[in-house]
């Protein structure tokens, strides 16, 4: 049975009006907010002192201002000559039903010059393995989520051929690194596998995180998070003042800056906090996230950097580069595209993986275990 | 002309080859080329040239600045030229089999990823010579007007001092080819001679 429209549509109107009423209050809430980020800057280190003292015992993520006014705005700079490079990943995870449990890594690359001497290049590496080696522990891939692990191998993958192609870069001149999602790899502090199996994989981000901050000046880093609906902002804006007389909906920092920056314009650098134990950045010490969001068209997008990779220099270099790419790409930035057009595995891919895999388990003999639901599935006979 | 087109497609009396990556200065209409690998050597000459973007789910939009030249744009555009790609269709013309030169088709297609390069001047004289070579041109509606006049004026051109009667011989073989239609074989000739 498909999806009963005629249920879905009887009831759609009233969800838009609801939204609506919601935007009304959101208002109000905004005004506030914007108030708030103002005032921060009186008082810079008290009111950051606020909000970690309100923040101590809870586990969601928060910001403090750095150095630049938080409500401030700013202007991208013209281009300089510049290698942008960016790196994206797709994933196979292994079929529980298949008779050999296989996964594939897709990292596609990007790495294109504007104004220096660098060998344009667009491209994947692929790679495959068997579910139980992602994980050292045998309890551990039993209990890890299905795709949890490849997810992890891919965005140590992605991480690593960043800092790869980033480093080759840099000899022809300043180079920026773009990375589609967060900077750091938030599966590595899931509490779902041990953390000696987790071990390799902060061990392997660590060194590519180094790698990336050994590239020093010349080289920027950000990774690139479209609409994001991240709320440290907000959340710290909460702690800086009474609750609001009428309640709102909880603003995210996407609504918060989509009024004050115009398109091209970026907010003011933050630095990510959280006061959870095991965090992500406790895993890497030295390797703390700073943040700011960049408005494009209506697009509000967080792009999150290594707090050593915020100097002036760098940030702006970043901010003109990411704008400079947007323009190229309908809002976005064309080598995270082009990156992704490379990384990106097809249905008609998954399929042919599938069936030379069952091809290959045949030829040696090995037949998944029988599966009716799975069977059934597949067939969908009458 | 560094990058080498590759059989992308191929049957006996056609194939279809495809360079890495777009070339603005392909292999001209009507130029004979050679893919010197399989039981043959095989001659084809270009019947069709196309350019444009590899995955045709991603048109290439129209870029640029009013006045910038193609080459500017795609210099501004690193990526663009790693995603187009282009291709010839070939209508093959003759073979070579134990260093016997035959204008006749091929009894096997030439091999899939078999390099395709230009004939040389010696090879132009050996499967041109009588003019043979337009027989199977002829009898394909993939070799149009223009596609035979190129090949003509092509193969003249290896004749060197000889073209004018090499030419006159290829017109009076195209003349027994076409006596059915006379008004196509004097458009045939007046390009020939242009």
């Amino acid at each position: 049975m498909s999806l009963r429209m005629d249920l879905v549509a009887a009831q759609l109107p009233a969800v838009v009006d609801r939204y609506q009423a919601a935007l009304v209050a959101t208002g109000a809430a905004l005004d506030e907010a914007r108030g708030r980020l103002k005032r921060w800057n009186d008082d810079l280190d008290g009111a950051n002192f606020r909000v970690e003292q309100a923040m101590r015992d809870q586990a969601v993520p928060y910001a403090l201002a750095l150095e630049e006014d938080p409500a401030g705005v700013f202007a991208p700079e013209a281009c300089p000559p510049v290698t942008v490079v960016a790196v994206d990943g797709s994933s196979i995870a292994p079929d529980r039903f298949a008779a050999v449990r296989c996964y594939a890594v897709n990292v596609g690359h990007a790495s294109l010059p504007y104004g220096v001497t660098h060998e344009a290049d667009l491209g994947a590496t692929a790679e495959v393995g068997l579910d139980r080696e992602l994980l050292d522990d045998a309890a551990d891939i039993r209990a890890a989520p299905r795709g949890l692990a490849v997810r992890l191998l891919r965005d140590v993958r992605e991480l690593e051929r960043g800092a790869e192609l980033a480093s080759a870069a840099i000899p022809a001149g300043a180079a920026v690194l773009l990375i589609d999602g967060t900077l750091l790899p938030w599966d590595l502090h899931t509490r779902q596998a041990s953390e000696a199996a987790l071990a390799p994989y902060r061990d392997r981000t660590f060194e590519a995180l180094e790698r990336l901050r050994a590239g020093g000046a010349p080289l920027s880093v950000g990774a690139y998070i479209s609409a994001s609906a991240a709320r440290e902002v907000a959340i710290s804006l909460e702690t800086l003042g009474a609750a609001p007389a009428s309640p709102a909906p909880p603003l995210d920092d996407g609504d918060v800056f989509r009024r004050l920056l115009g398109d091209g314009e970026r907010s003011a650098l933050f630095a990510s906090r959280s006061s959870r134990p095991g965090r992500v950045e406790e895993l890497l010490p030295g390797h703390e996230v700073a943040f700011f969001y960049l408005r494009v068209g209506d697009d509000v997008a967080r792009v999150e950097v290594p707090l050593w990779a915020s100097a002036p220099e760098q940030i702006g270099r970043l901010h003109a580069a990411l704008v400079d790419q947007c323009a190229r790409c309908d809002g976005y930035p064309r080598a995270l595209q082009e990156a992704h057009e490379q990384a990106v595995i097809s249905m008609g891919d998954r399929k042919q993986f599938e069936r030379l895999l069952e091809l290959l388990a045949g030829d040696a003999g090995l037949r998944a275990p029988a599966n009716g639901k799975e069977r059934s599935k597949r067939r969908r006979s009458l | 002309m560094s990058e080498i087109a590759r059989v992308i497609r191929a049957d006996v009396r056609s194939f279809d080859c495809a360079y890495p990556r777009y070339t603005s200065r392909p292999h001209a209409l009507g130029q004979m080329l050679a893919v010197r690998e399989g039981h043959y050597v095989t001659f084809g000459v270009v019947a069709g040239s196309e350019s444009g973007p590899e995955d045709p789910s991603r048109p290439l939009a129209p870029r640029g600045k009013p006045g910038q030249s193609a080459a500017a744009v795609m210099a501004e555009n690193p990526e663009i030229a790693m995603l187009l790609r282009t291709e010839l269709t070939v209508v093959i013309c003759g073979h070579i089999d134990r260093e016997v030169s035959r204008a006749l088709l091929p009894p096997q297609p030439p091999p899939l990823l078999a390099e395709v390069q230009p004939a040389t001047d010696d090879e132009k004289l050996r499967i041109g010579a009588d003019g043979g070579f337009l027989v199977p041109l002829v009898a394909t509606r993939d070799a149009d007007d223009a596609v035979l006049a190129a090949a003509i004026r092509d193969v003249a051109r290896a004749f060197g001092p000889d073209a004018g009667e090499f030419t006159i011989s290829a017109g009076k073989e195209l003349a027994r080819l076409l006596k059915a239609e006379p008004s196509r074989l004097t458009s045939i000739l007046r390009a020939v001679e242009q």
